[in-house]
């Protein structure tokens, strides 16, 4: 039937709702066509298989450690996202970043120790910066000009600045190791910009657990308040009945989620634990009735999918193996799982041969399908993988397995048609007594607290859904709502400008280094404007009807989020600084990362500037002829790069006040590889700056995730590369079936 | 086209900077080059790292040698190359010094081309035996008296070499053991910088037959990527709280640990292997215990000797057996001494 | 009266070889004036000309009856003579809306933060388009995902939006199908009817007289004639179009194989 059909109908028969997916695409489908989902969804499943492999990955030291790899990363493959976006490559970004460096501390150091021109840093910092811009205009003037391929020309900067750097270094000091930065003029006023340091331990704030985790709360909330507002569709009048169940319910869920959080003990976590589920779900209840149109009653003609039970019945098979195999295996064993060189070894052996033996005749006689046999050889391949970790981590990833396995499979059950919200609320209550479980039964703090929030907070947000799609009726049409506010954004903005800048000005004043001064101008400036912004819209949703206010909460909700994990990382508690001795710091590069990333992304969506690096990335002539300068546009995306590859050498040299003269080489690819797992086309015309970002942070949490599982780092780029590979997959299978939806 | 204009001024002001600032260089290094030892006093005299060495011909050495090597242009190899430069300053004769840079093929050829200019002896590296083996071998036929240098112990008998001149990286790892032991270590990570280079593995192995501990030989990142070096260190320091050593097994290695160290809020007892300025400050400062020095000057500074005395004086080194000239260590007792003479660019 | 846009014997070389010579013909608002010429016939060098590209070199160009001369794409864009090239100058992978903005974004903002206004974007793209008569589902999708004919549309949209007076059209029904065609040519009439004075390129008489006020023809850079809607028929046209004696010449020789 669905063949007959054109292909428009047939992948719309596909989905559940279709003649509502072609009018209105929901906030999720137009998530998941963004470029960089991929990394997100690959960032968020290396950060998690991490996390439940090593114990201090997911503390503030192990995230400031990874997210050090990435800025250095990350610094320079936004930029070059952005290049790449723009159609060009600059081979020579890597080793411009040690070039600029080297420059640096051969015109600063003192001449008569070391060889050097023995500038003051205050000429040599900025002639620096006139160096690496320079090396841009030239790059991108000469790929204007000649119209050559930019890996040629690019190819012949790198290889004339890794001849320069070595020849240089090595006439001035006879060494390839440019030293004595720190002995320059003016290195203190430098050193207090590129080498500053937010040290956590110097920074306690003992109330913060209530701050972060009643901020992540709150956000949640928000989120899915802004969801709800953007996916179903409005009561014209609403009902002021509704709003006192959701108050009240709201108030239960609160106290509930108070006294869990207050105690720790077996019989009250699942009282308060059921206190707080049903108080949430009230509160969810009661908002519906209140705000959105009644749903009609499910019309009889939908098909029901007869393999929906079988699917439960995996599902809740996979939750409960994964619960057993959490106690069945021994808690306390810490060495390795090393099925290698004892029997079990040689038993997976045979086995895997045996399977694949038989499988290849059975795919040899056409019975099965070719790729069968690779099931024996995944299974010989088990003694090998068993080498490679620990007990403890082939417990976290077989019940951390099994246990995704067993949510996603009943979520799946949860989306056929008919008793969709049944089964979902089924869902939520299986992942609900997973998340008890693991508070009752795990020995580690990080089992028994972190993961259990994180699964009550999926279970009651599934079970919000479902109660949300039994009561609400969907959104049929809908403009693409624009995020409002606009006197809110104003007030806001200025209001956080003025915060900003008294802040500033007092923490200067009052003799605190740059760094620390301007991370609190910003962050005081920007929680200013974002509460009268967040406030604002609060309002908005109780007393009008606004159709903008959805994506105003969900950015509301999304920087509440932020907020509480920035807070979680950056400071410490009297109790956490009395058990460390390790010193968390994040240095400026981190910073200077994530603004990069911020800017990178405003940059590209909202400037006219960016849709001029869209334009001719993806067609030149065509915008040379619409009047973009294509010429100007080019060269400015390569300077860009080379101001980066400068911020970049500065952070390094004034991190080491030594720089080796091959510092950055062969770094050039792995910017263009992170841009590309960050969801760039190698063609241009198409990418993101966020998702270049994600990608550095990927990288990051790769090279040191395994030296936090004490992996052997023999295999280190064979995890390297499948784990990417994997994050690209991701990213296309996504896209795809997300255009698909269209 | 009025902005092009501005941006070529711009960039004309930016070179006669640039070349003023080179002028300043000459100016300065002018009396530096007078000041120090004699033995570096032929090195300033050249602007640049020259292959081919001009003496004083008044000295009346006909003889020239030649030292062809696998080396790059890193740390270790520019000490090689001040060594044999200084070498010929002392003899007074020509000598010819090539790095291939790793290419055992232009080293093979770079041989041959010795052979044909008729060189009075040829010092070899033996990084990759068998590119190299029928160039070498080719030296021996003519008659001309070959060493190695660096690597090639296992190999330098079968080829024919008079002997050779280096240090074996087992034994400079069963050194560094040592000195973990009595440093009191219990577990030392092994921190690499390069994935597969059989010399570093060699240095691992070594300090695992002697080192009393256990051992955890790693990767932690490329030279090229300090950063990521020191957080993998951290990262594998937090990762198992029982290390409590980290020899790096190269110059840059120790301190990156050191910072490491300090981030996982761990003391350790680290050890590196060869010498850069910035890691004997920190061994004065005794935050670095100790780094093996495997004294490269003397293997480019011996070979040259021992040729001139075998072509002079039919004088045969070695008997046999190589001539090992490491391992030497630099602790907190000679640290002060190295350190004026690294600077120098001869440790 | 002076006429909007007035052509007097325009000519081009290149060197030693005449790209076009004699070129005359007036165009006018509300009305259509139709370029005809198989390939190599000159019709790249005439749009190129009056879109600033190229300069002429003899001859006269009068605009409002004053002699003006183009030295890039952007004067004659100044002049309000907007162009539709054969490619669309779109890039296929951005969205409609930053296709139709691209080059002159409306701006919001004061300025470390001035930003595309998007929301005004979005909808004025819309608005244009409907006037058009195409209804864009979602102004966010992008270009490359439409057919043909509605990137033609959005190409002229663009074009009078931006306060085009003059709309040079290349070959725009060459790469599309029956349908299509008729889509664009209903585009070409609306955006007469607009008041726009439009100048269609074309190799195709059935295309050009429907809508056509006014005929050029090219023939190997050469003028064959300017016709006003009256002095010929469609067949005609056809005729003279297909290279007219040589034509004839053609059929006689076919008939003459043939008998």
């Amino acid at each position: 039937m669905a063949e007959v059909t054109t292909t428009n109908d047939s992948a719309a028969d596909s989905s559940p709702a279709q003649d509502e997916r072609l009018a209105h695409r929901g906030p999720v489908q137009q998530l998941l066509t963004r470029p960089e989902i991929g990394a997100l969804i690959g960032a968020v499943g290396v950060w998690l298989l991490f996390w439940l492999v090593s114990a201090p990955f997911g503390t503030a030291g192990g995230t400031a450690n990874y997210l050090d790899v990435a800025a250095t990363l990350g610094l320079m493959a936004v930029p070059v996202a952005l290049l790449m976006i723009g159609g060009e490559f600059d081979l020579s970004s890597g080793s411009m970043t040690g070039a600029t460096a080297v420059i640096v501390v051969l015109l600063s150091s003192d001449t008569a120790e070391l060889g050097g021109a023995g500038l003051s840093l205050h000429l040599a910092v900025p002639l620096s910066l006139a160096f690496a811009l320079a090396i841009g205009w030239f790059n991108g003037t000469l790929v204007d000009k000649t119209s050559l391929p930019s890996f040629i020309v690019t190819l012949g900067t790198f290889f004339i600045l890794i001849g320069a750097k070595l020849g240089f270094t090595k006439l001035f000091t006879n060494k390839v190791i440019a030293e004595g930065l720190d002995r320059s003029g003016g290195y203190e006023f430098w050193d207090n910009i590129f080498g500053a340091t937010w040290i956590r331990n110097g920074h306690v704030w003992d109330n913060r657990d209530w701050a972060w985790s009643g901020m992540l709360i709150i956000g949640a909330v928000v989120l899915i308040l802004g969801t709800m507002e953007l996916a179903y569709a409005r009561r014209e009048h609403p009902n002021r009945g509704g709003y006192l169940i959701s108050a009240v319910g709201a108030a239960v869920g609160a106290i509930g989620y108070i006294l869990l959080h207050n105690q720790d003990g077996k019989v009250s976590n699942w009282v308060f634990g059921i206190i707080t589920g049903a108080g949430v779900l009230v509160a969810v209840a009661g908002w519906c009735l209140a705000r959105y149109q009644p749903a009609e009653r499910e019309s009889s003609q939908e098909e029901r999918n007869p393999r929906v039970v079988q699917y439960f019945v995996v599902g809740l098979v996979a939750i409960v193996g994964a619960i057993l195999i959490a106690a069945v295996m021994d808690s306390n064993n810490e060495g390795r799982l090393d099925f290698l060189t004892g029997t079990p070894g040689r038993v997976f052996l045979a086995i895997g041969i045996g399977t694949t033996g038989v499988l290849a005749v059975l795919a040899a006689l056409g019975r099965v399908s070719v790729g069968y046999p690779a099931i024996g050889a995944v299974i010989a391949l088990i003694p090998g993988i068993s080498y490679m970790i620990t007990v403890q981590g082939a417990r976290a990833i077989l019940f951390g397995g099994l246990a995704i396995a067993g949510v996603v499979v009943l979520s799946i059950a949860a989306r056929r048609r008919g008793l969709a919200a049944v089964f979902t609320l089924l869902t939520a209550a299986a992942v609900a007594g997973l998340a008890f479980f693991i508070q009752s039964e795990a020995d580690s703090r990080k089992l028994r607290v972190e993961l259990f929030t994180a699964l009550l907070l999926i279970a009651l947000l599934l079970a919000a859904s479902a109660i949300t799609r039994l009561i609400a009726a969907r959104r049929t049409t809908a403009p693409p709502p624009p995020m409002h506010g606009p006197l809110a954004r104003q007030i806001g903005t200025a209001l956080g400008l003025a915060a900003g800048l008294v802040s500033l000005i007092l923490e200067l004043a009052d003799g605190d280094g740059i760094l620390y001064s301007i991370i609190m101008a910003v962050a005081k400036g920007g929680i200013v404007a974002f509460a009268v912004f967040a406030l604002a819209t609060l309002f908005r949703t109780l007393f009008t009807s606004d159709e903008s206010v959805g994506r105003s909460l969900v950015f509301v909700g999304l920087g509440s989020v932020m907020l509480g994990i920035a807070a979680k990382l950056m400071f410490i508690t009297n109790e956490e600084l009395a058990a460390t001795q390790a010193s968390t710091r994040f240095g400026v590069g981190v910073m200077l990362f994530l603004a990069f990333a911020v800017l990178g992304a405003w940059v590209l969506a909202r400037t006219q500037f960016g849709n001029w690096v869209f334009a001719v990335g993806g067609n030149k002539d065509a915008s040379r002829s619409v009047g973009v300068p294509a010429a100007r546009t080019k060269t400015t995306l390569f300077m860009l790069v080379s101001a980066s590859a400068w911020i970049t050498g500065m952070v390094i040299a004034f991190r080491l006040n030594s720089v080796q003269a091959n510092v950055g080489d062969g770094n050039e690819f792995r910017y263009i590889i992170v841009a590309v797992v960050g969801g760039c086309l190698l063609t241009g015309g198409y990418g993101s700056a966020i998702g270049a970002a994600i990608g550095a942070v990927i990288w990051g949490m790769i090279t040191s995730g395994i030296g936090f599982a004490t992996w052997n780092s023999d295999w280190r780029f064979l995890v390297l590369g499948a784990l990417l590979l994997v994050a690209v997959l991701v990213n296309n299978y996504v896209r795809s079936q997300a255009e698909k939806v269209r | 086209m009025r902005k092009l204009w501005k941006l070529f001024a711009l960039l004309l002001a930016f070179t006669l900077v640039a070349a003023a600032c080179g002028n300043d260089d000459d100016d300065t290094g002018e009396p530096a080059s007078s000041e120090p030892t004699e033995a570096a006093a032929p090195a300033t005299e050249a602007p640049e790292p020259t292959e081919v060495v001009e003496v004083d011909p008044t000295q009346g050495c006909d003889k020239t040698y030649h030292v062809i090597t696998h080396g790059d242009s890193g740390t270790f190899w520019s000490v090689v190359e001040v060594a044999v430069r200084d070498a010929a300053a002392a003899i007074g004769c020509d000598v010819v010094y090539f790095g291939s840079n790793n290419d055992a093929l232009r080293q093979a050829q770079e041989i041959e081309a010795a052979i044909a200019a008729g060189s009075d002896g040829i010092a070899i590296s033996l990084a990759d035996p068998a590119g190299v083996q029928s160039a070498a071998e080719a030296v021996v036929a003519a008659g001309i008296p070959l060493y190695t240098l660096n690597s090639g112990v296992n190999d330098y008998k079968d080829l024919g070499a008079t002997t050779h001149i280096g240090q074996t990286e087992t034994v400079a790892g069963n050194g560094a053991g040592e000195r973990f032991n009595a440093l009191g270590a219990t577990h030392v990570l092994c921190a690499r910088q390069e994935q597969t280079n059989v010399a570093l593995e060699e240095r691992c192995n070594g300090l695992a037959e002697t080192f009393s501990g256990q051992v955890t030989s790693e990767f932690v990142g490329l030279d090229a990527t300090p950063d990521e070096q020191q957080n993998t260190i951290a990262a594998i320091l937090q990762g198992d709280e029982s290390i409590d050593g980290v020899l790096g097994v190269g110059p840059n290695l120790p301190l990156r640990a050191l910072a490491a160290g300090e981030q996982a809020g761990r003391d350790l007892i680290i050890g590196g292997f060869d010498l850069s300025s910035d890691l004997i400050d920190e061994i004065e400062a005794g935050n670095v215990a100790f780094t093996v020095d495997q004294q490269q000057y003397l293997q480019g500074y011996l070979p040259v000797i021992l040729m001139h005395l075998q072509a002079t004086n039919l004088n045969t080194a070695g008997g046999g057996l190589p001539i090992l000239t490491g391992p030497g260590f630099v602790d907190t007792a000679n640290a002060a001494e190295v350190k004026a003479l690294v600077s120098q660019g001869t440790r | 009266m002076a006429e909007f846009l007035e052509l007097n014997n325009i000519s081009k070389f290149y060197g030693n070889i005449i790209a076009l010579t004699g070129v005359t013909t007036t165009v006018n608002p509300g009305e259509v004036t139709c370029v005809l010429g198989d390939n190599g016939a000159g019709k790249s060098t005439f749009i190129k000309i009056l879109a600033g590209v190229h300069q002429y070199d003899e001859g006269t160009l009068l605009m409002e009856g004053e002699e003006v001369r183009f030295n890039s794409p952007r004067e004659a864009l100044g002049r309000g003579i907007a162009t539709v090239y054969q490619d669309l100058a779109m890039v296929p992978l951005m969205s409609v809306w930053r296709n139709f903005f691209l080059g002159s974004e409306p701006k919001t903002g004061i300025w470390p933060f001035r930003q595309i206004d998007i929301e005004g974007a979005k909808r004025i793209a819309k608005e244009e388009m409907a006037k058009m008569g195409i209804d864009i589902r979602d102004v966010e999708q992008p270009v490359g995902t439409l057919s043909g004919g509605e990137r033609q549309s959005v190409a002229i949209a663009r074009a009078s939006y931006f306060g085009a007076r003059v709309l040079i059209l290349d070959e725009p029904t060459s790469a599309l199908g029956v349908k299509q065609s008729g889509v664009v040519l209903r585009r070409i009439v609306e955006a007469r009817d607009q008041g726009l004075a439009v100048i269609f390129i074309t190799h195709n008489p059935n295309h050009a007289y429907p809508v056509g006020d006014r005929f050029v023809i090219l023939n190997r850079g050469v003028s064959m004639g300017n016709w006003a809607k009256e002095e010929l028929s469609q067949a005609d046209l056809t005729q003279l179009m297909a290279g007219g004696a040589e034509l004839e010449a053609l059929q006689h020789e076919l008939a003459g194989a043939g008998a």
